[in-house]
């Protein structure tokens, strides 16, 4: 399995009173975007910690690039973790400088990668001088900086004006397109819904899904229906086989279908019990609306 | 290895605390040392002089006696570096930069190297710049200076080494233990000023084995020459002993914290 870049197995976390991360498993294949999706302390954080080093898992492994964890399998990635870590009183261009020697790579790498991220004119200026927005790009360019396989944001986004949001998603984005591996956390589901391509949804440290985003969505198939009898619809709904009342919204019913069944099944089967429908639409969950039931 | 010490270097050359803290070590253990020289302390007074102690005049500037005087008094100044070593290490923790190195692919071994390090160059530094003025100072002040003279009692230029060194470990250990640089400054002082003060006290047998006084006794205190006293230019072989074996525990102490903390 050459392209599986990060596979984790059992992961558990075990604080004195708390389990923040729960047998946690999953893998995250070569050139995907993959989302870690959970709401506040679901254990994003802590699984991410705990794959880069910082944090020292209770039981459990995981590998990087299919090896047993080891520091220098770290330089291949490139990770913020909360917030940007740098030193305040040093420029960018000097924090730079301890990236680039911790990671290996030659000072001449650093131009470019802060050219990418658009600070280049402001890099002799401190650190702690830096807006918000800069930080996070300052961070994206030190992960960046030796062109890592896997790039690995944690809420990448959090805490910037719309305009910073824009250019951050535009630079992972731009990243993305050449190949590299992306892992984002995040509790925006927009932002995985538009970004991602696999995801794995957390809730109290155990995954409650984990795969495709496009199965997150359509995991199964539901209709709101209505007819001019609502008593005799909802009678032979509940007699018919493949169907599945999920809720009743007095004028609508919401249905859901068994593998395979669709809308004209649904309304074909219907009428042979002599019910006319006035209404039948599709059942679009919003990511986010899933994403909360799922967390419910 | 030394590319763990030129990326500490990266860290600190564009840091002015550090070379405010660096300066003012250099700077006022100059002026300390140099105003010794011209101290002169009149037992009587103006109008009847009574007896005149001159450092100069005692020889306590001339070699070999020059070797135990300065390193003694450079002594006092390690406050300064331990100081710096509180801040240099919980910024580390401040600022969240100790787990961004480990993120960047430093293993936690490399962490706690590159501190090791950091701490035996500014030993290095500061036992250079003593081995300097006490030759500045010295040499004008010897009235025959041969490489024997030069040399005898030149070791305490190691024992100036292992207490400073020794004394910056367990300033390294606390503040790793600690994280706040307040707290760390806070409890290293409440140790240092109080508890091992009063333990020494307590327990006449035990003093020798207390660490900061294990590391203050490998350079006896030289001005009882003053007085009419013999000076103790040696110092026995259990004191290297304890200091060492002080300085190997809180280093494996270090060492094992940072392998064994999350970040």
């Amino acid at each position: 399995m050459n392209d599986v870049v990060l596979e984790i197995n059992a992961l558990t976390k075990k604080y004195q009173s708390t389990v923040a991360v729960n047998g946690l498993s999953f893998k995250v294949q070569k050139g995907s975007i993959f989302g870690m999706l959970g709401p506040n302390g679901s254990g994003k954080t802590t699984t991410l910690g705990m794959i880069l080093g910082v944090t020292l898992p209770t039981t459990g492994n995981f590998k990087w690039f299919g090896k047993p964890f080891e520091a220098s399998l770290l330089r291949r990635v490139g990770a913020i973790l909360e917030t940007p870590n740098f030193y305040p009183y040093l420029s960018a261009q000097q924090n730079m400088e301890v990236v680039a020697k911790i990671k290996n790579v030659d000072h001449s790498a650093i131009q470019q990668v802060l050219e990418l991220v658009g600070l280049a004119t402001r890099k002799h200026d401190p650190f702690r001088a830096y807006s918000l927005g800069m930080k996070q790009r300052l961070a994206i360019a030190a992960a960046y900086v030796n062109r890592p396989e896997v790039l690995l944001l944690d809420e990448p986004t959090n805490g910037l004006d719309p305009q910073g949001i824009a250019d951050v998603r535009t630079l992972i984005k731009d990243i993305a397109s050449h190949g590299t591996t992306i892992i984002l956390a995040s509790h925006l589901l927009d932002e995985v819904e538009k970004v991602c391509t696999d995801a794995v949804v957390l809730k109290q440290g155990t995954a409650l899904f984990a795969g495709p985003v496009k199965n997150l969505m359509t995991q199964e198939m539901s209709y709101e229906i209505a007819a001019l009898d609502m008593a005799l619809l909802k009678k032979v709904i509940l007699t018919l086989e493949g169907i599945t009342l999920v809720n009743d919204f007095n004028k609508k019913l919401l249905v859901k279908l068994s593998d395979g069944l669709n809308g004209a099944w649904l309304n074909d089967a219907l009428h042979k019990h002599q019910v006319v429908l006035t209404h039948l639409s599709e059942y679009h969950k919003s990511l986010e609306k899933h994403f909360l039931d799922l967390i419910k | 290895m030394l590319q763990l010490l030129k990326t500490e270097w990266l860290k600190l050359k564009g840091y002015k605390t550090f070379w405010i803290i660096v300066a003012a070590y250099a700077v006022l253990m100059a002026i300390t040392l140099f105003s010794l020289e011209s101290f002169k302390l009149n037992t009587g007074s103006t109008a009847q002089p009574g007896m005149q102690v001159d450092f100069k005049s005692l020889g306590l500037f001339s070699f070999p006696d020059v070797w135990q005087n300065l390193t003694y008094v450079a002594g006092f100044f390690k406050f300064l570096l331990a100081i710096l070593i509180v801040v240099i290490i919980s910024n580390e923790y401040e600022f969240k930069t100790i787990r961004q190195n480990l993120i960047d692919g430093w293993s936690r071994k490399q962490f706690y190297t590159a501190k090791f390090l950091l701490i035996v160059a500014l030993a290095l530094g500061a036992t250079l710049l003593v081995m300097c003025l006490t030759v500045v100072l010295g040499v004008p002040n010897t009235y025959h200076i041969t490489p024997l003279v030069f040399f005898t009692r030149s070791q305490f230029l190691i024992w100036f080494f292992i207490e400073l060194f020794g004394f910056l470990s367990f300033v390294m250990l606390v503040t790793l233990l600690i994280r706040r640089a307040a707290f760390a400054i806070g409890i290293y002082l409440m140790y240092a000023v109080i508890i091992e003060p009063l333990l020494a006290l307590r327990f006449d047998n035990l003093a020798p084995f207390l660490p900061l006084e294990s590391f203050s006794n490998l350079i006896p205190l030289p001005f009882v020459k003053i007085i009419g006293q013999s000076v103790q230019t040696s110092i026995p072989f259990s004191s290297i002993v304890i200091a060492l074996g002080f300085i190997v525990v809180f280093q494996f102490l270090s060492y094992k914290l940072i392998q064994t903390r999350d970040f």
